[in-house]
C-alpha cells in the first residue's frame, strides 16, 4: 500500500469512525450492532435484521441512510405485495402512445425492506435478485440499479404468525444478518427522557455521500490478507465441512463474505491488514444464518455455530 | 466438567470386543459377572441410574477377586491374571470420571488383545486382534478429540492409517527380535487346558473319540513323492504294558539310543518337514523308522521321538526315515517286557493262541493264522462296537466280534504275547490327504491309528496291522473310505460338495504357510534367513543390538523429516515460531493459551491476570500483528522478535 493509498484508507477510517458516532447518538446503547451494520455497508453485503417488532430496526436504517446521505426507500412487505411494486413497471402514456417504465422503489441507494417475511415468496425473491445482480429486468429490458447500492431487511422472528420465512438460499444473499436486542436498562432511561428519535434523524448532518462510499469501499479490496490468515478462513470452511455438527457446510460464497467482511472490519478499524480477530468479530452475523445445526448438543451447550466454530478452529 | 456417560458405551463395546476371544475359556461365575457388569453400565448410560459410589465399588471388585478364586483357586497365573484384567476394567467404567480413566482402560485392552496369543496363534485371531486394535485406537483418538470434531468414519480412517504406518516398525521387530525358545514362552499348565491328540495310554474308545474331529495332527513336506498311502505309519507311541484294560506307555522312558541297522544295501530313506500342532504332550510323529532328526528331539531304543519338553506350541522338525531298517538285537529285559500279559484273565485267548501255535511251525506262519482268522471269522469294523466285558480279549475274540483299530491291535498283540512272541503296541496315525492346491499332506485326528509290531528273530521289530486284515480299505485308501457309520466320521470327510473342499483345502493352505512362515519363524529360520542375506553366525546379542539401531534411526529419521517439514513452515512464520516462545513464557504463569484463541483474546485474558505487564504485551501482540498479518513484515519482524525476547512473563 503506498502512502496515496494509506492516506485515502486513513481518511476512509477517519470518515467510518465519524458515522459510527452520529448513528451512535440517536441508536444507543447498540455500538457493537452499529459497528456491524456499517461493516456490512462497506463491504458492498446487504444486512438482514431479525427481531421482534419495536426495538428500532427501522430507525436503524433510517439513521444509516441519513448519516451517509443516501437516497432512502422504505418498502414496508406484506403478503399482498407484488414484485411489480418493488421494481416497477411499464404503463402505457397516452400522450405519447407508448409504454413508459415507472422505476419502482428499488432504484435508489438504501433501501429498507420491512418485515420482508411477511411477503410471498414470489415478491420475496424478486428483491433478493435485484440485490444479487444490482439491476433490474422488466419487461425483458435491463436496468441498472443506482450505486452504491445497500439493502437492509428486517424480519420478524420465524415463529410469528403471517410469515413466509426466508429459504436458506434466500438467506445467502445477505452479507449478514444482526439481531438488535432490547437496549441496556441506561440506554434505555435515555430513550424514555430524550426526544422522539425520528426528530433527531433528521436533525442529523450527512458525514458521508454516495461517491464518498463507493470510494470508501473500495478501499476495501486493498486491506492485505496474509497467508496465515487466508489457512485460517481456509480451516473454517474445512471445519464447518467435516464437522458433524452441521447438515452441509460453508460455500466458497460464505468463506468470500467471511473474508469481505473482515476487510470491511478491518478497514473501519484503521487497520491495514485483517487479523483473525476480525474474522471472529464478525463470524456470528456472517455464519449464523448460513449453517444448519444438525444437533442439539450446541444449544444445549449454550453455544451458536459461530461461537463453536471460533473456540474449536485453532489459528494456524 | 462431568463425564459424558454415553461416553461410556463406546468403551464398553470395546472391552466387550476385547473379551469377546476369551468368552468360551472364562468360568461361568466371571461370565454372570460381566453380564452383569454390562446390564449395569448400560444402565448407567441411559440414565436410568448413577454410578456406583466408592463403597459398592470395593464390594463389586471383592466380588471379583472372589469369583475369581472359586473358578481358579488362585489370581495366580494366566488365566486368572487375564480375567482379573478384563474384570478390573469391566469395573472402571463405574468410576469413569476423566479422559485418563478413558486411556488406561484402553491400554489395558491393547495388553488383553496380545494376551491371546499365549492360547492360539492363528491367522484369524491375528487378523481379530488387528480389528480390535484399530477400534481402540480410535477410541483414543476420539477422547483426545475434546471438541468432537471428527466423524466416526475419519476416526477409524486415522486409526486405521496410524496402525499401518505401525506395521513396518512390527515387521522390524519380528524378523529381528531375538528368538528364544526357552522359558519366557513356557506357560503356566492352564494355557493348555484343551488340547486334542493321541494320549499315552490307549483302552477301547480312546481312538475312537478321534475319529470324528477334522483337526489337524500335523502336515508333512516331503523332499520329493510322498511313499504311498498304505506305508504311511506315522509312529507315536509305543505301548508295551496291558491290565487288562489299558495299554501304557512304560514308566521308566528307555532313554537308550537306538541301534538299528539297514536290511539291506538298498536304502531307502525319505526326507521330509513335519510342523506339528501343539498337543501337550512330549512326543513327535515319524514315518518308520526314523534315522536322522534334526533339532534337539531324543530317539529312544524303540524308535519313539521324543522332545525335551511337552509341545505347546506348534513345531516344525526335519526327519529322514528308512522304511528298511530293523533293530540289531532285543535284550532279554525287553523280551521279558514284551511278553508280560495280566495275570488270571482271558483264559480262552490264552488257549486259542497256544493252539494255534502248535498247529504251524514258525512264528511267521502263527501271525499269518492269526490275520487269516480275522479275516474268515466275522470280524466288524465299526466305531460304535458293544462293550466289552472283564475278560476284554475273549469277549471281542469270541463273542462280539466287532471293534476298531485298538481292538484289533490290542487283541492281535495279546495273542502274540500268548504264544511267546515278543509284541507291543503302537499309536499314531495312518494315511494323510494331500493338499492338492499346495505340496503338502494333512493328517488329521480322525487319521489316528493303533497297529502292532512284533520281535521277528531275523527282521527285529515288524509291523503287522491287524485292521488291514479286517478292513483293507483303510489302510489303502484311508479312514474316509472304511466303511464306517459316516454319522460319526468328520463332516468334510464325507462332504460331496467339491467347491467347500477346495474352500477348505485353500483355508487349510493359508494356515500352513502361516505355521510355516509366522509361528515357525524360529531362531534357526532367523539364521537362515540372516545367513541368505550374506550374515553369517550373527550372535542373538548382535541381533538385538541391529533392532534397537533400526528402530533408533527410523525414529531419528520419522522425527528429523517433522523437524524438517515443521522447521520449513517455521522459517516461513518466524513470527509464528516467536509468538509461540511468548506463550510459552506466559504459560509459566499458568496462561494457557488455547489454540483457536486469538492474540487479542489472549491479550485481554493475559491482561487480567498480569496487569503490571499489560502494557507491554499489548506492545508484543501489536508487533506480532503487523509482523504476522501485515504487509510489510520485515521491518516489524525483527521488533517484534527482540520484544519477545525481553520479555520476562510473570
Amino acid at each position: 500500500m503506498n502512502a496515496t493509498n494509506a492516506n485515502l484508507a486513513r481518511a476512509s477510517t477517519g470518515l467510518l469512525k465519524q458515522a459510527a458516532e452520529s448513528i451512535a447518538h440517536v441508536i444507543l446503547g447498540k455500538d457493537e450492532q452499529i459497528r456491524l451494520a456499517l461493516t456490512c455497508l462497506v463491504a458492498q453485503g446487504h444486512l438482514l435484521i431479525e427481531d421482534t417488532p419495536g426495538v428500532g430496526k427501522t430507525t436503524l436504517a433510517h439513521t444509516i441512510a441519513q448519516v451517509m446521505g443516501l437516497d432512502f426507500q422504505r418498502i414496508q412487505f406484506t403478503s399482498d405485495l407484488l414484485p411489480a411494486d418493488i421494481l416497477g413497471a411499464a404503463i402505457y402514456n397516452r400522450e405519447q402512445a407508448a409504454f413508459e417504465f415507472h422505476k419502482g422503489p428499488v432504484f435508489a441507494n438504501f433501501i429498507l425492506a420491512d418485515e420482508v417475511n411477511r411477503a410471498t415468496p414470489k415478491t420475496q425473491s424478486a428483491l433478493l435478485e435485484a440485490m444479487e445482480e444490482k439491476q433490474v429486468t422488466v419487461e425483458g429490458e435491463t436496468r441498472a440499479l443506482p450505486q452504491p447500492f445497500f439493502v437492509i431487511a428486517t424480519q420478524n422472528p420465524v415463529h410469528q404468525l403471517g410469515t413466509y420465512p426466508l429459504p436458506e438460499s434466500q438467506l445467502d444473499r445477505f452479507l449478514m444478518r444482526i439481531h438488535l436486542g432490547y437496549p441496556d436498562k441506561k440506554a434505555e432511561r435515555e430513550l424514555l427522557q430524550g426526544e422522539d428519535r425520528r426528530n433527531l434523524i433528521s436533525s442529523i448532518t450527512p458525514v458521508l455521500n454516495g461517491g464518498k462510499l463507493l470510494t470508501i469501499q473500495k478501499q476495501v479490496a486493498k486491506i492485505h490478507v496474509a497467508e496465515p490468515l487466508l489457512d485460517y478462513v481456509q480451516a473454517v470452511l474445512e471445519f464447518t465441512r467435516s464437522s458433524p455438527m452441521f447438515d452441509s457446510g460453508l460455500s466458497p460464497r460464505g468463506g468470500l463474505a467471511l473474508l469481505n467482511a473482515a476487510r470491511a472490519l478491518a478497514l473501519i478499524e484503521g487497520q491495514d491488514f485483517v487479523l483473525p480477530e476480525h474474522i471472529k468479530t464478525v463470524m456470528a452475523s456472517v455464519v449464523n444464518h448460513r449453517l444448519e445445526v444438525s444437533s442439539d448438543e450446541l444449544a444445549e451447550q449454550g453455544k451458536t455455530a459461530a461461537s463453536y466454530i471460533s473456540e474449536s478452529v485453532p489459528i494456524p | 466438567m462431568d463425564f459424558d456417560r454415553k461416553k461410556l458405551l463406546p468403551v464398553l463395546i470395546g472391552i466387550h470386543m476385547v473379551a469377546l476371544p476369551m468368552y468360551t475359556r472364562l468360568p461361568p461365575y466371571v461370565l454372570l459377572l460381566i453380564v452383569a457388569f454390562t446390564i449395569w453400565t448400560l444402565l448407567i448410560i441411559s440414565g436410568r441410574v448413577q454410578q456406583p459410589v466408592k463403597f459398592i465399588r470395593m464390594l463389586l471388585a471383592a466380588a471379583v477377586v472372589m469369583s475369581l478364586i472359586v473358578s481358579y483357586g488362585t489370581i495366580f497365573g494366566q488365566m486368572p491374571g487375564t480375567s482379573m484384567v478384563l474384570m478390573l476394567s469391566f469395573l472402571k467404567l463405574f468410576e469413569m470420571k476423566q479422559k485418563s480413566d478413558v486411556l488406561m482402560v484402553v491400554f489395558l485392552g491393547y495388553f488383553l488383545i496380545a494376551s491371546n496369543f499365549f492360547n492360539t496363534q492363528s491367522p484369524w485371531i491375528a487378523v481379530y486382534v488387528f480389528i480390535v486394535v484399530i477400534y481402540l485406537t480410535s477410541l483414543l483418538i476420539s477422547f483426545s478429540d475434546r471438541l468432537s470434531t471428527t466423524t466416526i468414519q475419519s476416526r477409524i480412517r486415522l486409526s486405521l492409517r496410524m496402525v499401518l504406518q505401525a506395521i513396518p516398525l512390527m515387521l522390524v521387530l519380528f524378523i529381528l527380535f531375538p528368538r528364544l525358545s526357552g522359558p519366557l514362552w513356557s506357560l503356566p499348565k492352564d494355557a493348555q487346558a484343551k488340547l486334542s491328540g493321541v494320549s499315552d495310554e490307549m483302552s477301547p474308545g480312546s481312538i475312537n473319540d478321534l475319529i470324528s474331529s477334522g483337526e489337524v495332527a500335523f502336515r508333512v513336506q516331503f523332499e520329493g513323492k510322498a511313499p504311498a498311502q498304505k506305508d504311511l505309519y506315522w509312529r507315536g507311541l509305543v505301548l508295551s504294558h496291558y491290565d487288562g484294560r489299558t495299554w501304557r506307555r512304560e514308566d521308566a522312558q528307555a532313554k537308550s539310543r537306538y541301534d538299528v541297522v539297514p536290511a539291506n544295501a538298498s536304502v531307502q530313506t525319505i526326507a521330509y518337514t513335519v510342523t506339528l500342532e501343539p498337543h501337550g504332550r512330549d512326543w513327535l510323529y515319524s514315518l518308520e523308522s526314523p534315522i536322522a532328526i534334526d533339532g534337539p528331539y531324543d530317539l529312544t531304543r524303540e524308535l519313539q521321538l521324543v522332545a525335551h519338553r511337552k509341545i505347546n506350541g506348534s513345531i516344525m522338525y526335519k526327519m529322514t526315515s528308512n522304511l528298511n531298517v530293523f533293530n540289531k538285537a532285543l535284550s532279554m529285559q525287553e523280551r521279558q517286557k514284551n511278553l508280560l500279559l495280566p495275570a488270571n484273565l482271558n483264559h480262552y485267548t490264552i488257549n486259542f493262541a497256544k493252539e494255534k501255535r502248535s498247529e504251524v511251525d514258525s512264528d511267521l506262519e502263527y501271525i499269518n493264522s492269526v490275520l487269516n482268522y480275522f479275516t474268515t471269522e466275522k470280524f466288524f469294523y465299526t466305531l460304535s462296537p458293544k462293550l466289552l466285558g472283564e475278560n476284554a480279549m475273549d469277549d471281542f475274540l469270541f463273542t462280539t466280534q466287532q471293534g476298531f483299530c485298538e481292538h484289533y491291535s490290542s487283541a492281535f498283540v495279546y495273542l502274540m504275547r500268548a504264544a511267546g512272541i515278543p509284541a507291543r503296541v503302537v499309536v499314531g496315525y495312518q494315511g494323510g490327504t494331500m493338499n492338492p492346491l499346495d505340496d503338502y499332506m494333512i493328517v488329521r485326528q480322525s487319521d489316528a491309528h493303533a497297529w502292532a509290531e512284533v520281535w521277528l528273530g531275523n527282521r527285529g521289530w515288524t509291523r503287522v496291522d491287524p485292521t488291514s486284515a479286517v478292513s483293507p480299505d483303510r489302510i489303502e485308501q484311508g479312514i474316509a473310505q472304511a466303511g464306517l457309520e459316516e454319522s460319526r466320521l468328520p463332516s468334510f470327510l464325507v462332504s460331496e460338495n467339491s467347491f467347500l473342499m477346495k474352500l477348505r483345502f485353500q483355508m487349510d493352505s493359508f494356515n500352513y504357510n502361516w505355521n510355516k512362515w509366522v509361528i515357525g519363524f524360529n531362531d534357526k529360520k532367523q539364521r537362515e534367513l540372516f545367513e541368505m542375506l550374506g550374515f553369517r553366525n550373527i550372535e542373538k546379542s548382535k541381533l538385538f543390538l541391529w533392532m534397537v539401531i533400526i528402530m533408533t534411526l527410523s525414529g531419528a529419521l520419522v522425527a528429523l523429516w517433522v523437524f524438517i517439514a515443521k522447521g520449513k513452515k517455521e522459517k516461513e512464520d518466524i513470527s509464528a515460531y516467536y509468538y509461540g516462545v511468548f506463550c510459552k513464557k506466559l504459560a509459566k504463569s499458568g496462561l494457557v493459551r488455547a489454540p483457536s484463541e486469538s492474540a487479542d483474546e489472549f491479550l485481554v485474558r493475559a491482561a487480567a491476570v498480569l496487569p503490571e505487564q499489560e502494557k507491554m504485551m499489548r506492545l508484543i501482540t501489536s508487533y506480532y500483528h503487523a509482523a504476522r498479518y501485515g504487509n510489510s513484515q520485515v521491518a516489524r519482524k525483527n521488533r517484534f522478535i527482540s520484544l519477545v525476547k525481553s520479555f520476562r512473563g510473570a
